[in-house]
């Protein structure tokens, strides 16, 4: 009540100022709400600009909107590893292979991903009031802009190499912030664009840098880029360099079998290469936990999961042995195949982390023929931690062939629920011409292509749509 | 202690105030009737050239204490000539005869009153007794069916549910299409989606005015009448006015309405048995054997097992409980209304009600023949007991997630949550909003010399609102083990202040003016947490408010939320209007306003909008004069330029936020890219009327017809979404939008004897809405929310953009479409998708009639649409591929077999069996589009008034019983349920293309309440 007789003197006090008002009425027209704020005011410093790419990492892990949810979903959805039968609405419709330009759990994801990059493309026009945090603020913006046009470009496209020049359409190439309507770039012109971005950010970024990406962030998204592209000597040389960079003292791999259980927890795990944190009081008063979406979609614990997995999946983990199987069943619900690792009410989100980064680095060398020892190592720790022991090691001498099956098999295995298995097919098919889909589809059927939003035909009657019609 | 004594003793203060005039010498009595000799009730008696006066009572009887120098009574009534008498002594018998058209009823118009007879604008007014005849959710919804083009559709049965109010038509595309409401001449805040749209609800602002605390609501149509608001007037005004203090003796008023509340429609689905039998027949066609695979991990045993009636398990029969008291009183120098109010509705859906506390306190006083002021003050609350609906769960869940085949309970007595349980949900959750109104004024007014009068007023609305969550750990269950509480207040203030200045210039008998002039400033913000301040506990906050604020203060001490400030705007204006009179029956007005906001872009700050207007009572002409049936005729026409300001604040530079910490430093979001030239939508507004009175003003009426084209349309959509918005604000230069119509309302008196009254009255409106032009956009550019509606050019705003359905092959019970060039093809593509149909109607309108015999009143209210579409988005999941939606039992006309001549194409599992079709949501057709007519007995209501002295032996002034049933009947050929929709919307877009659109929508309430009104 206070605040309205404050409010009672403040509206008298505005009768005073009505006949003020003829003179100073332009003022009292420029009444922007408080907290929403002017370029000017909001970008006006080096603070203000990282302010702005701060929230792009929290947007990052919120909710479903990128790798707190939607990137893995999706990848799931389309992938081979779900049992997805009775699915509908917008899963079922991923998950048949033949989206719409409607579906707005797909085009908020297209939307809210665009406006990250919005968000990048403002801090690069705003470098000149960073001072002494240039470089930092430049790599961290050219960081998300590479990363978010690759997961897009893996998505919305035919996958790199599904022509020879890659020239097949990619997606909206957006290099600046304006509300120009999109058209979009070949593939080859996002791929060059992803890989100058982070090479940007590789050089810019410190080795260390608190909670935000650093250039072993880069780094790791470099080889993730060049082992997507096929492009192994390349995609040896980042893993590499991210596993052994200036960088990988923040990080490294965990041979404890704890590691299964603590890659999402709330305190996280040493593997994180780049992750999304928590911000919390306390342990029961989260104000903000990433990967909202995934616990949304997958978590068992609780309740029966909305996306669970095929028996086959679940066989390719179930080995005798292996400590991995963990993951995939619950007594709970004994019928299906559920995941475990995001059973918990919170937990850091690690966007990428060294067992990934690993099994690039061990399938890249095979693939080249060179450092085979090295692949050998990588692989060879990760079974150890799987089995408990070395039994099911590989022997030092194993050959490529060796090292690339297996390398397949662990990252099926290591990486089950994360969102990985659609873009291996796509890889894998681009690569040898391989259909390794277990649901039979042409790794470059139509319907493995996300459609793009029905605003992009709104905004633009000439953008090139994706083909309609599914797969098999 | 009696209760007037109590009463008395409670305004005792304020009695002593006015006390010192009841010093007065003589008293007058006497008795008011109508030209039969039937007594008329509320009639004003006020001695000539005072304020001093009473009203007479249900018999027509008055008792005036008047000043021995008092020599004229002034006796007025609503449709009565006005009659002056002189005072004698001894009983005074006055005969009031009726009057034309009640030309001298006096209307509320913006910044002053005018009589009736001199209006040139397209006015209504609609009186305290219509609209408070039904226990409507919120005032507005009992304007339906009462004036000639204005379309009310009511929200929809949850409690304190908004309605979709348009007048003449909708103008607008991403502009809110909502007239502006001004209470006591404050426009106040009425925004829809300052809580968005949370639990498929869009909070209704406009539910915590109290009803009974309105003394009339006048609704301005045309450029003549809204024109004076200017920027805001496009839309059509809705005037509040409330009660205020009489001149006379403090006189009481009790009113309460009690009674049921059920839902109006339901639509029928299918029980478990037949569920899973339809569902087995779905597997099957699609060529699979065994048993269909059930959803939530149901197993066929369990499903048998099974038979849970989720809507009756929802559903109860509502209790309506109401209590209004008032009292009025006055002096020559001070007249005071107070009143209090409770009221309890609970809707038919368990655990939602909304209920209303409120005072208000009007007091007017007159320091002397110079100076008077006054002050306008209502507090009231409104606690809204929340339930999720349509697509949030709750009785949505009911018709679509929460099937027959689901348990509520495990075996173990604990919840089944496998899917959707909404008896779970709604048990164990608690969401209540409280929302704080205070709407107060204070005037000045001085008249410095005769004729001008000047007047300041300033105003305040405070709106505070609260917003409970609480999940308990019984349905959260989380590892933790504990529920989930959060609050998220939010205040709005709204400050007003207007200085007018009016001078009434007589040149001559023949000749008169009136000039106004005035200017007003207007600061309105909404503040808010940037997120709601949510922890696990073990009980919802306001079980601990100590705690609540410590938390809050913690988290904002850290940085982790903040105070933010939404929708913040200011405007400046500037306006004037002169009216002429000349014989007292040319009547002429020019009026304009000038409006500068800070809605507006750096290079639009500022509006003009001008009118003009012209009314000419034909009926003073001789030639009119001849003819014996016409008693009255007025013609009027207007033209003029209005504007629509309804878009959020600070559109038109890039904005930013600061939002929550992330990693211990703070976060700013890019929420939009700006438009340094974004300005209101303008509306040239064109209307000519017909006013008349036939047959001794046994028939009266008014014909009007309008025309108003919209330019500079605002639209916030078809944006490009790589760029990152999928929207933004910007005025299309090229493109247009048209509403022209016709309407007639109609009150005719049928009967008219000492004991009997029937009168029969209505209106039609036939409004016509195209978009002429859109700027090149397609039609897929601006869509209505998640809704099925468009804007294409050449159909109306909101046009349902559905492929065609031609109907079932019978060979193979596969669907046939057409496509765009109406060749039928059994590929489902969202590319032959093409305007189909409406969802504006072509005729909206009511009728009413009224009898009354002795002392017993029968009325009834019939309201009704013709024409238009309504698009059953839930029919879509409900009656079209099976999967864990309910049924409905429409199904049953299927394909089954070869050679079946059916209207639902054959059941099927598999989206994939429709050729083309990507999934159940984009089965958007006209397959599920309906016409949208219906008639409704909006009400009925039974009354008796006591007799004088029955009334009189138990010692009151007047008394009556009533009972009212509202919503009783709907005819209408919609087969998903309720044919009045207007489902939850995103924006004020979504608000403009989409009523009519249903999905999962809560039918509306039907109920009977009894009630008991009493003066004393």
């Amino acid at each position: 009540m206070k605040q309205t007789y404050f409010n009672i003197i403040k509206a008298s006090s505005l009768l005073l100022l009505l006949g003020l008002s003829f003179s100073s009425c332009k003022k009292f027209l420029e009444r922007p709400p408080e907290g929403q704020l002017s370029e000017e005011i909001a970008l006006k410093d080096a603070a203000g600009v990282a302010a702005l790419l701060n929230s792009v990492y929290k947007d990052m892990g919120e909710g479903d909107k990128f790798y707190g949810g939607k990137v893995t979903v999706i990848n799931e959805l389309l992938g081979d590893q779900l049992d997805g039968i009775l699915l509908t609405e917008d899963f079922g419709e991923i998950y048949k292979r033949k989206t719409s330009i409607f579906g707005g759990f797909k085009n908020d994801f297209y939307t809210q991903a665009y406006n990250m990059i919005a968000r990048a493309n403002v801090a690069l026009s705003k470098l000149d009031v960073a001072g002494s945090e240039r470089n930092n603020l430049e790599g961290q913006a050219k960081f998300i802009r590479g990363v978010v046009h690759f997961e897009l470009v893996r998505l919305f496209a035919q996958p790199f190499g599904a022509t020879s020049d890659n020239s097949h359409p990619g997606i909206p190439l957006r290099l600046v912030s304006d509300l120009s309507s999109g058209t979009r770039a070949s593939v080859k012109q996002v791929y060059d664009q992803v890989i100058a971005d982070l090479k940007e950010a590789e050089t810019k970024l410190p080795a260390t840098n608190g909670v935000l990406p650093t250039k072993g962030a880069a780094q790791a998204f470099l080889a993730k880029v060049y082992f997507q592209m096929n492009s192994f000597a390349n995609a040896y040389q980042y893993a590499n360099l991210t596993l052994t960079g200036p960088s990988a003292a923040n990080y490294g791999f965990v041979s404890a079998v704890t590691e299964l259980d603590n890659r999402f927890s709330f305190n996280g795990s040493n593997e994180g290469i780049f992750k999304i944190r928590i911000e919390a009081t306390s342990p029961t008063a989260v104000q903000f936990g990433p990967g909202g979406g995934l616990r949304d979609n997958f978590r068992s614990d609780t309740k029966r999961p909305t996306l669970f997995f095929t028996t086959d999946i679940f066989n390719q983990v179930n080995n005798s042995g292996d400590r991995r199987s963990r993951w995939l069943k619950d007594t709970l619900t004994p019928t299906i195949n559920v995941l475990k690792k995001y059973n918990k009410d919170n937990f850091i989100l690690p966007v990428v982390h060294v067992t990934e980064i690993k099994m690039i680095r061990a399938e890249s060398a095979a693939e080249t023929g060179t450092n085979l020892a090295v692949a050998i190592n990588d692989l060879n720790d990760i079974l150890t931690r799987a089995y408990g022991n070395a039994t099911r090691n590989l022997p030092a001498n194993g050959t490529a062939a060796d090292i690339i099956l297996a390398a397949r098999q662990q990252r099926t295995i290591e990486m089950v629920g994360e969102g990985n298995r659609t873009q291996e097919i796509k890889r894998i098919g681009a690569r040898s011409g391989t259909n390794v889909d277990r649901r039979g589809s042409n790794w470059n059927c139509p319907g493995f292509v996300l459609q793009f939003p029905q605003g992009e035909m709104a905004a633009n009657t000439e953008f090139v749509r994706n083909p309609e019609g599914g797969c098999n | 202690m009696n209760l007037k004594r109590l009463l008395y003793a409670l305004v005792l203060p304020l009695l002593l105030l006015c006390g010192q005039t009841y010093a007065q010498d003589k008293t007058v009595t006497g008795r008011v009737t109508d030209a039969t000799g039937a007594a008329v009730s509320n009639a004003t008696v006020i001695v000539k050239g005072t304020t001093i006066g009473t009203s007479t009572n249900a018999d027509g009887a008055f008792t005036l204490r008047v000043p021995a120098s008092a020599t004229t009574l002034s006796i007025s009534s609503v449709g009565f000539s006005s009659q002056e008498v002189p005072v004698t002594s001894g009983i005074l018998s006055v005969k009031l005869t009726t009057s034309s058209a009640a030309l001298n009823e006096v209307v509320v118009v913006g910044y002053g009153t005018q009589r009736k007879r001199e209006v040139t604008g397209a006015i209504v007014k609609i009186t305290s007794e219509k609209i408070n005849a039904l226990p409507t959710p919120s005032f507005e919804a009992a304007l339906q069916g009462r004036a000639a083009g204005v379309q009310v559709v009511q929200g929809s049965g949850l409690a304190g549910s908004g309605s979709v109010v348009r007048i003449r038509g909708i103008n607008s595309i991403s502009a809110s299409g909502d007239p502006l409401y001004v209470v006591d001449g404050v426009p106040i805040t009425q925004d829809p989606f300052i809580r968005g749209n949370s639990g498929a609800m869009n909070q209704n602002p406009l539910a915590a005015i109290n009803p009974n605390d309105i003394e009339s609501i006048e609704v301005l149509k045309d450029a003549a009448a809204a024109g004076i608001y200017g920027s805001r007037g496009a839309n059509g005004v809705i005037l509040i006015t409330t009660k205020r203090g009489k001149s006379g003796k403090p006189a009481f008023n009790y009113s309460n309405r009690i009674g049921f509340a059920t839902y109006a429609n339901k639509p029928s689905f299918v029980n478990s048995e037949e569920w899973l039998a339809l569902r087995q027949e779905a597997w099957q066609n699609d060529g699979n054997s065994g048993l269909a695979p059930l959803p939530g991990g149901v197993t066929w045993a369990q499903a048998r097992n099974t038979n849970t009636d989720w809507w009756d398990l929802l559903t109860r029969t509502g209790v309506i409980n109401e209590h209004n008291i008032s009292m009025n009183m006055g002096t020559d120098k001070a007249k005071l209304f107070l009143s209090g109010n409770f009221g309890d509705q609970q809707s038919y859906i368990v655990g939602n009600s909304f209920t209303r506390y409120g005072v208000r306190a009007n007091f007017d006083y007159k320091f002397s023949n110079i100076i008077k002021a006054g002050i306008t003050t209502g507090w009231n609350r409104g606690v809204n007991n929340r339930v999720p609906a349509a697509w949030a769960g709750g009785l949505g869940d009911a018709m679509s997630y929460a099937l027959p085949i689901y348990p509520v309970y495990k075996n173990d007595g604990s919840y089944w949550l496998d899917g959707a349980n909404p008896v779970a949900r709604i048990n164990e959750n608690i969401w209540k909003n409280t929302d704080d109104r205070f709407l107060g004024s204070v005037y000045l007014e001085v008249t410095p010399i005769k004729n001008l009068t000047l007047r300041a007023v300033t105003s305040l609305d405070y709106l505070v609102g609260m917003e409970d969550q609480f999940e308990s750990a019984r349905i959260r269950n989380q590892a933790s083990g504990l529920g989930y509480a959060r609050r998220s207040p939010n205040t709005t203030t709204n400050n007003t202040s207007t200085f007018t200045a009016n001078y009434i210039y007589n040149l001559n008998e023949n000749n008169a003016f009136t000039f106004l002039l005035g200017s007003e400033v207007q600061e309105s913000k909404s503040e808010s947490y940037n997120n709601s301040i949510g922890r696990e506990r073990s009980d919802p906050w306001y079980e601990d408010k100590d705690a609540y604020k410590l938390f809050r203060d913690t988290l904002v001490n850290t940085n982790q939320i903040r105070k933010t400030e939404f929708n913040a705007y200011t405007f400046n204006s500037f306006f004037g209007r002169i009216n002429y009179s000349w014989k007292n029956k040319l009547f002429l007005q020019a009026l304009a306003r000038v409006d500068g906001s800070s809605k507006f872009g750096s290079n639009n700050k500022y509006g003009f909008f001008p009118s003009g207007a012209i009314g000419y009572v034909l009926s003073e002409e001789e030639f009119v004069k001849n003819i014996p049936a016409i008693n009255f005729l007025k013609a009027r026409a207007s033209f003029g330029l209005m504007g629509n300001a309804g878009f959020p604040a600070g559109n038109y530079y890039a904005a930013y936020f600061n939002g929550a910490n992330y990693g211990g430093s703070p976060t700013t979001y890019y929420t939009r890219p700006g438009n340094p030239d974004l300005h209101w939508e303008a509306i040239q507004n064109f209307d000519a009327g017909l006013e008349f009175g036939l047959f001794k003003n046994r028939i009266s009426g008014e014909l009007a017809y309008y025309n108003r084209t919209t330019t500079d349309i605002l639209l916030n959509a078809g944006v490009s979404p790589s760029t990152g918005f999928s929207e933004a604000f910007r005025n299309l230069s090229d493109a247009k939008i048209v509403n022209q119509g016709v309407e007639l309302s109609l009150n005719t008196t049928v009967i008219q004897t000492r004991d009997v009254k029937w009168t029969i009255g209505g209106n039609i409106a036939k409004n016509y809405n195209e978009v002429k032009s859109l700027g090149g956009l397609s039609a897929d550019a601006i869509g209505g929310g998640t809704n099925d509606t468009r804007i294409a050019v050449g159909y109306p705003v909101g046009t349902n953009y559905l492929v065609r359905f031609y109907g079932v092959d019978p060979t193979d019970g596969l669907p046939i479409w057409l496509d765009l060039s109406g060749k039928q093809t059994k590929t489902f593509s969202l590319n032959n998708r093409m305007p189909v149909g409406s969802v504006i109607p072509d005729y909206v309108g009511g009728f009413n009639t009224n009898v009354t015999w002795k002392g017993f009143d029968l009325g009834a209210l019939f309201t009704y649409t013709i024409g238009g579409n309504i698009y059953d988005g839930s029919g879509k999941r409900q009656l079209g591929i099976v999967t864990d939606w309910n049924i409905r039992s429409d199904i049953a006309d299927r394909w089954r077999k070869p050679g079946d001549i059916a209207k639902y194409p054959r059941l099927t599992m598999n989206t994939n069996q429709y050729d083309g079709l990507s999934s159940e949501w984009q089965y958007n057709s006209t397959m599920f589009l309906h016409d949208a007519s219906f008639l409704r007995l909006r009400e009925l209501t039974l009354g008796y008034k006591l007799n004088n002295a029955t009334a009189s032996r138990l010692k009151l002034k007047g008394a009556r019983i009533f009972v009212t049933g509202m919503n009783l009947l709907t005819f209408t050929k919609y087969p998903g349920g309720d044919p009045e929709i207007a489902r939850d919307f995103e924006n004020a877009q979504d608000r403009n293309l989409s009523p009519n659109i249903t999905y999962l929508t809560a039918p509306q309430q039907k109920s009977v309440t009894f009630g008991l009104n009493i003066n004393f």
